[in-house]
């Protein structure tokens, strides 16, 4: 009994040793042995991958003990190039005493000449690698990527971040750009139509002062704003359509979640315009096979608040909130034929247009699929069904200008 | 060896007939100058033992002596019940009875007794009684005095209520057993007795409920402390060590408890109480792992305060065993689980930090372990420079200096004052030494390694076994009747069963069920 119970405690202590010996503590990293990447961008220049990093320096964030007091930039940003992307990562190395941490990594910005030579490669390195997350978000730049990365963002310290949540922002109180994970992208160009749409990032304007000079002012003449939205089809861009369109494509796909919509309040003042703040809305797709061609038959449903209302007529009656309800559906319509004209001419169904053929249609979708993008999407037509409900006018009835001249008499 | 003595421990307060290896005995001279020189010989002539002669008016011609150890009697008792109505005794008698007379009819304390042996003499001499002894017979009255200064029964120390009974037990048995009398008036209560230690020879009661209590399970417990054969039991410690199931477990297998009311609970509940004379600590048995968890106030308070409660100490339970593991684990190996503005905090208190988390968090447990080693070391009077040394000189200048992070000394110190939240101190020094084990294997193996560590404790303790009850019942196995019981607490009113599982004998508490008057109509 003694024996089996020595035997025993000699058993768990050596193997305990052993596990200590073999794993050595080998995939241990301190957090000071890593550098945190914010922000990662794509460019292509020369033939060759260029990958540009933005590193979180902590010191410099952290509000404890000495914090911001230095003045040093909350970020630092470096490139590597290389012919291929994880070869260019490898090569950070060369000038980096830490390890480069992407599992943090919010945002990935690919160049517009990185995202037309074609983007497979970037695609692999994020599928097959553990340590590059699906969740970060992608956006385009029409600039180089380094350009983005390096410029730093009123209010907030690590610049990165604050362009995720610029995006996540834009896409739950304005809609009109979605805001696209590597995985929503992924989805997209490994689905039927094999094409998405993807946000861009613009520098507004020209500073000669460095970032940090900017920080001590009140105003800044160079802004990161969103911008077009990029078409990419199979992993190459195929152009950009206008923000108003990407806001129609955003009706089309569902994918409004809070947006302010405007629109001519009345026929007899056509400058005016009414706003509204769109609440819920449903969409639902159909194709319609049409003879040889296809039709897209678009069918929404919005609910909303009145916002602003500048026109005459008494919003007491339901009669003249059915009007201005009908206005704002011909407006939805009017956004949704014009953006569907515009991605028709980039020849990349980014609406889910294939989706609903495939589903509707499995074996003409089938014959056709290889053909779809190129020949006969751009060749389809749309037909709009929009009904809007404005639930509540706010706070008042009359317009301003009405109760004005009703003061007046 | 054992079998031999079994029968005489169980008498009451025995003084062997016969010896272990069941030589004759050494009688009692009827000489009382020889007897008195035995039986001072036999105590190596030690100052404290008192020899009184005098004579006796019933037989003026005899001479008499009365034995005690003076510090362990009440002197005063004897004056009164012995002396005193010995020499003033003048009834007529027959010379052949004497002895007889005196142990019935003239000795007027509680309990007399004759005494034909030099050896159950000197015992019961030890036992605090003193001997009546007269010339001419080989016999002895010994005569149950047995006193002394004894702490009286004050506040209890280590296990305060803020509502509740608000007495402790104190270092004496027949205290203590008198204190749970008072509480559980019922005829079903139950004391053995069994005399522990060969010199110094200690009482130890086991008390539970008839009809409660398994039989089978006081019967083990007897049979264990019988089987004890050591010199001396100074504390409870040493019975739970020489009775408890398993050694070799860091988990606890037996409560303990200075408060009468927490003992009543248990036997209440079907488990047996294990007095030992001299400490106030009195140990609980069996006793399952969610046992440990329950605090004396919980009875005291509102069911859903005390639900409450309950939680928070598992809860605080697993943070001193798991958080400082978890810590070193997630900022060294899995970093990718961290929000970024955390891990960019912590990183930043990272900076410039010699040693790496496992290191810095071991240096920190220790300190926190030699602190709170001192403070209880430490006399009273120099109890608050610890305070001052161990909270600013360790914790804050530890951090300005840089040897340690802010987030780890957070992180040591809510573990440390988690650990005080269990109510059984003995449950919390168990998680303090798996909390360094696992805290080594999250160093080493990252989350993996406290999984495993974890997994091996659950099989562990799914294994232990508490006087035959499952350490991890009533929820491996379960018991549906009990286990609600012993999450949070149930309103009086719905706690029908008895918690022990093996309470099989008599399971009910009551007939439970709404109050009538809140039942709808």
């Amino acid at each position: 009994m003694r024996y089996r119970l020595k035997c025993t405690v000699c058993c768990v202590l050596l193997l305990s040793l052993l596990c200590i010996v073999i794993t050595g503590c080998g995939s241990r990293t301190e957090l000071n042995e890593i550098s945190i990447v914010s922000a990662s961008g794509v460019d292509w220049k020369d033939g060759k991958w260029v990958m540009s990093y933005q590193l979180v320096l902590p010191q410099a964030i952290s509000s404890h003990g000495m914090g911001n007091s230095t003045g040093a930039a909350p970020v630092n940003v470096f490139s590597t190039s290389g012919d291929t992307i994880r070869g260019a990562i490898s090569k950070a190395s060369y000038e980096m005493s830490r390890r480069l941490y992407f599992s943090q990594n919010q945002i990935i910005v690919v160049s517009e000449q990185a995202a037309e030579h074609g983007l497979t490669n970037l695609f692999d390195a994020y599928l097959r690698n553990p340590d590059s997350r699906e969740t970060v978000s992608v956006f385009l730049t029409k600039l180089s990527a380094r350009q983005v990365l390096e410029h730093l963002i009123p209010l907030e310290e690590i610049p990165g971040e604050a362009i995720e949540r610029m995006s996540l922002n834009e896409e739950k109180n304005g809609s009109t750009l979605p805001h696209m994970s590597m995985y929503r992208v992924l989805l997209d160009l490994l689905g039927p139509t094999k094409a998405t749409g993807v946000a861009s990032i613009d520098i507004s304007g020209e500073d000669p002062l460095n970032s940090m000079q900017k920080m001590s002012k009140t105003y800044s003449s160079s802004k990161i704003k969103l911008g077009q939205l990029g078409i990419l089809r199979e992993d190459k861009l195929a152009g950009w359509i206008s923000h108003t369109n990407s806001y129609g494509v955003m009706w089309m796909r569902n994918q409004i979640r809070n947006s302010s919509l405007w629109f001519p309040c009345s026929s007899e003042q056509p400058a005016e315009q009414a706003v509204m703040r769109v609440n819920r809305t449903k969409t639902k797709l159909k194709a319609k096979k049409d003879g040889d061609s296809w039709k897209l038959h678009v069918q929404i449903r919005a609910k909303g608040t009145l916002l602003e209302y500048p026109c005459d007529s008494d919003l007491s009656k339901p009669a003249s909130v059915e009007e201005l309800e009908k206005a704002a559906a011909a407006k939805i319509a009017m956004l949704v034929q014009d953006s569907f004209k515009a991605v028709q001419g980039v020849k990349a169904d980014i609406l889910g247009f294939g989706e609903a053929v495939r589903l509707q249609y499995p074996k003409e979708w089938n014959a056709m699929t290889s053909r779809w993008n190129e020949e006969i999407f751009p060749e389809t037509k749309v037909e709009t069904d929009v009904q809007v409900t404005i639930e509540r006018t706010g706070m008042s009835t009359d317009s301003f200008r009405k109760m004005q001249s009703k003061a007046g008499s | 060896m054992f079998g031999s003595n079994k029968g005489n421990r169980n008498g009451n307060k025995s003084q062997p007939q016969a010896r272990a290896d069941g030589s004759k005995l050494e009688p009692l001279s009827p000489n009382l100058t020889a007897s008195l020189q035995s039986i001072r010989a036999k105590l190596g002539n030690s100052g404290d033992v008192m020899i009184r002669a005098l004579r006796s008016d019933a037989m003026p011609g005899l001479e008499m002596a009365v034995v005690y150890i003076r510090a362990i009697v009440e002197e005063d008792h004897i004056h009164q019940n012995v002396i005193h109505p010995v020499m003033g005794w003048s009834a007529p008698l027959e010379p052949a009875t004497w002895m007889e007379t005196l142990r019935q009819r003239v000795i007027s304390t509680g309990a007399t007794k004759l005494i034909h042996s030099i050896d159950d003499a000197i015992y019961a001499l030890l036992d605090g009684q003193c001997l009546v002894m007269t010339n001419g017979f080989g016999q002895a009255v010994a005569a149950e005095t047995s006193g002394g200064e004894m702490r009286s029964v004050s506040e209890p120390n280590t296990q305060t209520v803020i509502r509740g009974p608000q007495y402790s037990f104190n270092e004496s048995m027949t205290t203590n057993v008198g204190l749970l009398r008072r509480i559980v008036r019922s005829a079903d209560f139950r004391m053995k007795t069994i005399t522990v230690g060969r010199k110094t020879r200690t009482s130890v009661g086991i008390i539970y409920m008839d009809q409660i209590a398994d039989p089978k399970v006081v019967d083990e417990i007897e049979r264990r402390i019988n089987e004890i054969d050591i010199d001396g039991i100074l504390e409870s410690n040493y019975i739970e060590e020489f009775i408890s199931d398993q050694t070799f477990t860091p988990f606890p297998t037996m409560m303990n408890s200075e408060r009468p009311d927490t003992v009543a609970s248990s036997i209440l509940d079907g488990q047996i109480a294990i007095l030992v004379d001299g400490t106030p600590f009195v140990l609980i048995g069996p006793a399952t792992f969610f046992h440990f968890f329950r605090s004396a106030e919980d009875n005291y308070q509102r069911f859903d305060i005390s639900s409450f409660l309950r939680i928070l100490r598992y809860v605080a339970f697993l943070a001193s065993m798991l958080l400082p593991s978890l810590f070193i684990a997630i900022t060294t190996f899995h970093q990718e689980m961290l929000p970024t503005p955390l891990l960019i905090s912590l990183a930043s208190q990272r900076e410039g930090i010699p040693f790496p988390a496992l290191v810095e968090a071991l240096l920190m447990e220790f300190t926190f372990e030699i602190l709170r080693e001192a403070g209880v070391r430490m006399p009273r009077a120099i109890g608050p420079a610890i305070s001052i040394v161990g909270a600013l000189v360790l914790g804050q200048s530890a951090v300005q200096a840089g040897l340690v992070s802010p987030a780890m000394v957070i992180v040591v110190s809510f573990t440390a004052i988690s650990n005080f939240v269990t109510p059984q101190i003995s449950m919390a020094s168990a998680s303090r030494l798996i909390r360094f084990t696992l805290m080594l294997l999250a160093g080493v193996l990252g989350i993996f390694g406290i999984m495993a560590g974890v997994l091996f404790l659950l099989i562990h303790m799914t294994g232990l076994r508490s006087f035959g009850v499952p350490y991890m019942a009533p929820f491996a196995p379960v018991y549906n009747q009990v286990w609600p019981d012993m999450i949070i607490r149930l309103p009086w009113w719905a706690r029908v069963y008895r918690l022990l599982a093996t309470s099989k004998v008599n399971p009910h508490r009551q007939q439970g069920g709404r109050p009538s008057h809140q039942k709808r109509k």
